[in-house]
């Protein structure tokens, strides 16, 4: 009973501090969690062995929900949400962002629940599924860069005055995509072989590279944006039909297995995938089917680990948690349904605190500006970076902030940002690791 | 509807917006200085194609002065015994004395254990075993061996701590011992981790689930050779059953070991040529068949 009660009181405390987390916007939960967990080795015994997988998996499922306020009511993307950010501006312009938060906190709830239900059959299919896919890895990553690639259209309003201007305004966001994933790539490349960064930072190696890449640009954005927020209207229904619940669990669905099972593969990216094979179009559906794959993509991912089986022996690892925790962590097959009954009372609980907390944004909002909350995250994350990483790491997030400019200031895909992992690993999952740093020079 | 248009013209990109519309919010201003819509000055302002260009730009020097940055970087060298959870994932060198080495052909794979004098680490390269072959061919690792290696740690609760070699040119050898050759009864306390070569003949099996244990002789004494099934899997050959037979005469690359505070040798990588010998006893001379 003491053990129930501590492992209950740990979720709550995760599901709490994920909630507070997640309202600042553009620090990632990983971020905090990789600090977390240094912190608990360094301080024995403030977390009992047995809550460890709990109280992080609880901090996970909060951001998942949590996350949707200041992705839709200040527009601050994390990396798996670049596209699903779009349709809740337009709600947010239309006065409709509270509404758009919770059609994004229900598509988690909804998300919560189908792990929940389908974790059996997970557990039973998916070691076979990994057997027959693992070997064929690098070539399903190919072939989602491809698709990636090929998948973004000419933009532009052909005004030009010239033929080329109008070729020039059209092709300008296909080749500025195509220019963020090969500096992405090129970048991934060079990180994965050495980095800058000293070994006493290695848990957070990637973090200078990932907020430079996504946090920093999207915050430079909103401070050169002279948009701003007309009042939000507190609604108690929301729009949506039946239909619009299925269609968006199936996209949703299939966006967020992709994500949670293939690596270096977003949500963001995941819904491109799934977008277009489901082939349906709406701002519902985008804003709902984009909650259930960010559950999916945290938190599904991280279940996989516990997916330990005579043919998947140590589990299927997958997600940055599992990354995190498996220095300290043997997942044990019987502690699953313990996971799915923690992962369900961390996402109802998150629910009900994202529709106070999102009414309580809205409120700050229309008192302070949301540059000034942009002018107090930059600082910190800059301090964080210099903090865990040192001026090496600062050096790194200028430059990978560089490059997560260019897709801001071109308009193209954010998500071609994601070549910084999608690159090294298909590359390497191939064989061409070696071939690589010997042609980089940095073997 | 007005508004989603304006967010439009602030997402889109804005060609064709002439003196008498804001740059900022692009509705129509007239002759004024500064926007009467979203009060943003018409003269002091600077083209994002500015921004733009240096992101591009920044980004590609930026990539080139890091690349440079790293070649004249120096991998710095970390011991066992000071890995901590915060090293996981860190790129660092490890300098040592190899343990064991272990190689998996099926699997393309290897593993070298590594003593620094602080602790030990598990270097490991997966699908990698032909190609560190290739390239390191005779100096590839063997027990005994001094080398320095670059790998990625990982400190996991299930393998423990393993560092992974991507490259062979991220493994050099440091130093390596001649081997010597070792009676059997002069072998002590002392030679413990010591890699040679041993020569005797088998005198006592004992098999045990995972294995056996041979007893070995030669003139200056005796000494007991722990042979496991899997080192045997790999060889293939007719010494898998002639190894076990009383009389053999095993001529062998070995460590010296200890188990249970008892002395025993243990083969050094059996499958590789010239490491293990395997001489059957010779045959009794028959009679000559009764005329």
């Amino acid at each position: 009973m003491t053990g129930y009660l501590t492992i209950l009181a740990f979720c709550l405390a995760g599901t709490l501090s994920g909630a507070i987390i997640s309202l600042i916007p553009s620090l990632h939960i990983y971020n905090t969690a990789g600090i977390a967990l240094i912190l608990w080795t360094h301080i024995e015994g403030i977390i009992p062995y047995t809550a460890v997988a709990p109280f992080f998996l609880s901090l996970v499922v909060a951001y998942a929900f949590l996350n949707t306020i200041p992705m839709t009511l200040i527009g601050a993307p994390d990396e798996s949400a670049s596209v699903t950010i779009l349709p809740g501006i337009k709600y947010l312009t239309l006065g409709r962002g509270f509404e758009a938060t919770l059609a994004g906190g229900i598509g988690s709830l909804i998300g919560i629940l189908f792990l929940s239900v389908a974790m059996p059959l997970i557990y039973v299919a998916m070691p076979f599924i990994h057997k027959i896919l693992s070997p064929h890895m690098h070539a399903i990553l190919m072939a989602v860069i491809v698709y990636m690639l090929m998948s973004e259209w000419p933009k532009g309003e052909g005004l030009g005055r010239t033929t080329w201007e109008r070729f020039r305004q059209a092709w300008r966001n296909v080749f500025a995509g195509l220019v963020t994933f090969g500096l992405a790539g090129i970048l991934g490349l060079i990180v994965t072989s050495r980095t800058l960064v000293s070994p006493d930072a290695g848990f957070q190696n990637i973090m200078p590279v990932f907020i430079g890449l996504f946090a920093i640009p999207g915050a430079i954005e909103k401070l050169l944006s002279r948009e701003t927020i007309p009042p939000q209207h507190i609604s108690s229904s929301i729009e949506l039909t039946r239909g619009d619940i299925g269609w968006s669990t199936l996209q949703g669905v299939i966006a967020g297995g992709l994500a949670a099972y293939l690596p270096a593969v977003t949500a963001g990216i995941g819904g491109i995938l799934a977008g277009h094979a489901v082939a349906r179009r709406g701002d519902r559906l985008f804003i709902v089917s984009g909650g259930v794959a960010k559950v999916l993509y945290y938190v599904g991912a991280f279940l996989l680990l516990y997916c330990v089986t005579p043919l998947t022996p140590m589990g299927i690892g997958r997600g940055g948690l599992s990354i995190i925790l498996k220095p300290v962590l043997q997942p044990l097959p019987r502690e699953l349904p313990m996971m799915v009954g923690a992962i369900l009372l961390s996402g109802c609980i998150s629910f009900l605190l994202l529709i106070p907390s999102t009414r309580l944004t809205i409120r700050l909002l229309s008192r302070v500006h949301y540059h000034v909350l942009y002018w107090a995250t930059l600082p910190l994350l800059v301090v964080l970076v210099v903090f865990i990483t040192g001026w090496a790491g600062l050096a790194l997030m200028l430059i990978a902030s560089c490059i997560g400019m260019i897709p801001v200031f071109f308009h193209s895909r954010r998500s071609n940002c994601m070549a910084v992992l999608l690159v090294p690993i298909a590359l390497n999952m191939a064989g061409y690791g070696d071939t690589i740093l010997r042609l980089l020079g940095l073997d | 509807m007005d508004r989603i248009a304006d967010v439009i013209m602030i997402m889109a990109p804005t060609p064709n917006i002439d003196e008498t519309h804001c740059p900022g919010c692009g509705r129509f201003v007239g002759p004024y200085d500064t926007c009467p819509h979203c009060q943003s000055s018409l003269r002091h302002r600077i083209s994002l194609k500015v921004f733009r260009w240096i992101a591009v730009g920044g980004s590609i020097i930026g990539l080139i002065i890091l690349w440079i940055g790293l070649r004249i970087q120096e991998v710095p060298l970390l011991h066992a015994g000071q890995i901590d959870l915060q090293h996981n994932m860190a790129t660092a060198r490890f300098e040592g004395k190899v343990i064991s080495v272990s190689t998996d052909d099926k699997k393309n794979s290897f593993r070298i254990t590594l003593d620094d004098g602080t602790g030990l680490i598990v270097l490991m390269g997966h699908g990698k075993l032909s190609v560190f072959r290739k390239v390191l061919g005779d100096t590839f690792p063997r027990p005994g061996d001094t080398i320095s290696a670059v790998g990625n740690i990982s400190y996991s609760e299930n393998y423990g701590l393993t560092a992974f070699i991507a490259s062979p040119r991220r493994l050099t050898m440091l130093s390596r011992d001649e081997i010597i050759r070792k009676e059997l009864g002069r072998i002590t306390r002392e030679d413990i981790g010591l890699v040679g070569r041993f020569e005797g003949s088998v005198i006592e099996v004992t098999p045990f689930a995972k294995g056996m244990t041979l007893r070995i002789q030669d003139p200056s004494g005796q000494q007991q050779l722990t042979v496991f099934h899997s080192e045997l899997k790999r060889l293939e050959d007719a010494r898998i059953d002639q190894i076990s037979k009383i009389g053999t005469t095993l001529r062998f690359l070995g460590r010296v070991d200890v188990f249970r505070n008892d002395i025993q040798l243990r083969l050094v990588e059996p499958a590789d040529p010239g490491n293990l010998d395997v001489q059957p006893p010779a045959e009794p001379a028959s009679a000559p068949p009764a005329s």
